[in-house]
């Protein structure tokens, strides 16, 4: 996301603040796709996951009045948005146990940041580049910090509930998702200094 | 604890909250210390750009077209219906219309009864138009209600059709 990129979220969140549905309507196609992606794989239902997408976007309609620019990017408000939706759906119809204990939940998205990394030489989209860097990121982790950062986004999983997961005390869950997400903050940094 | 400490440990509960996992009590301790630290606050941003760019590694999965537009539809129609009850629920000009008309319609009377009618005749009138106004007001208000629902029914119907 670029400086140019983030700064026309902005713009745009602020026009929707101000009841501009032809601004709403740019953000909905320039976003729509990923945030179904993102509740797809946290919910695995089609049908749920455009539900998530009308939510999503309908609560940025009603909220986008109270975005704060300082708390992150347009982008960063809408994806936790979409994020918090399809998790609510997913503790609702009771299927968190489900999800954290299929095996293929927890383990494809590690194979798939595998994937993504080996396209980066192919890389020419902004979004393979940002995706690549993202995977380079948590590729750089060791697999259990991985893991505990996975279930915590993707699975809502608080700090007890991974470390029962995981069989792990508490103290350590703790610790490995502090030290991931320092690791990914700073490797992620240049992504936030990039120019227009 | 002194000061330090406490925001050493504070600032080691922010990656959890960009990950939105802390617990109540965490979160509350770490909201009113975010109040007056200018610095954890733009970490925190920093972690939850972080946490919010892991969504892009979740295996693509297209929107179908056609689908994206259904939606994008309905979102717009959905968006339009509350716009319609919110103008009728805010507009100042509907707020205020009835109390202006009633009391410039007070206004006149009183002037005109306290110069041509003796007392009990002018409150007489007064009283009589007043309770026609409150039934009218009461009349109309009812309708605007039902005609406001009745608009988001149908937008609500066309967004599903």
């Amino acid at each position: 996301m670029t400086r140019a990129h983030e700064e026309h979220d902005r713009t745009l969140l602020r026009r929707i603040a101000d009841g501009d549905e032809s601004a709403l309507a740019v953000l909905y196609d320039g976003w729509a796709e990923r945030v179904h992606t993102l509740a797809f794989w946290i919910l695995k239902d089609p049908d749920e996951a455009e539900d998530v997408v009308e939510e999503t976007f309908w609560q940025a309609w009603r909220t986008a009045g109270r975005y704060d620019s300082r708390r992150g990017a347009g982008s960063t408000w809408l994806i936790m948005i979409a994020r918090s939706r399809a998790l609510d759906r997913l503790r609702a119809r009771r299927r968190w146990a489900d999800w954290t204990t299929t095996p293929g939940n927890t383990g494809l998205l590690l194979e798939n940041t595998a994937a993504v990394s080996a396209e980066i030489p192919d890389a020419h989209s902004e979004r393979t580049e940002r995706q690549a860097a993202v995977a380079a990121a948590l590729d750089g982790l060791p697999p259990e910090q991985r893991r505990v950062v996975e279930l915590a986004f993707f699975g809502g999983l608080s700090h007890s509930e991974i470390a029962e997961r995981m069989a792990e005390p508490l103290g350590t869950v703790k610790t490995r998702i502090r030290l991931a997400m320092q690791k990914l903050r700073q490797r992620l940094a240049f992504l936030r200094e990039e120019g227009p | 604890m002194n000061q330090g400490r406490q925001h050493e440990e504070l600032q080691g509960m922010l990656p959890a909250a960009a990950l939105e996992i802390l617990d109540g009590a965490e979160l509350e301790r770490l909201l009113a210390h975010l109040g007056g630290c200018p610095e954890c606050v733009e970490l925190l941003r920093e972690y939850r750009d972080a946490a919010a760019a892991l969504a892009l590694l979740a295996p693509a999965r297209g929107l179908d077209p056609s689908r994206a537009v259904t939606l994008r539809n309905r979102l717009m129609a959905r968006v339009q219906a509350d716009r319609g009850t919110h103008a009728t629920r805010t507009s100042p000009v509907d707020r205020w219309m009835g109390w202006m008309v009633a009391a410039g319609l007070a206004g006149v009377l009183l002037v005109h009864h306290s110069v041509h009618r003796t007392l009990d005749l002018g409150w007489l009138a007064a009283g009589v138009l007043t309770f026609v106004l409150v039934g009218l007001g009461i009349y109309a208000r009812r309708q605007q209600r039902r005609a406001a629902e009745l608009q988001q029914r149908e937008e609500l119907r066309r967004s599903k059709g």
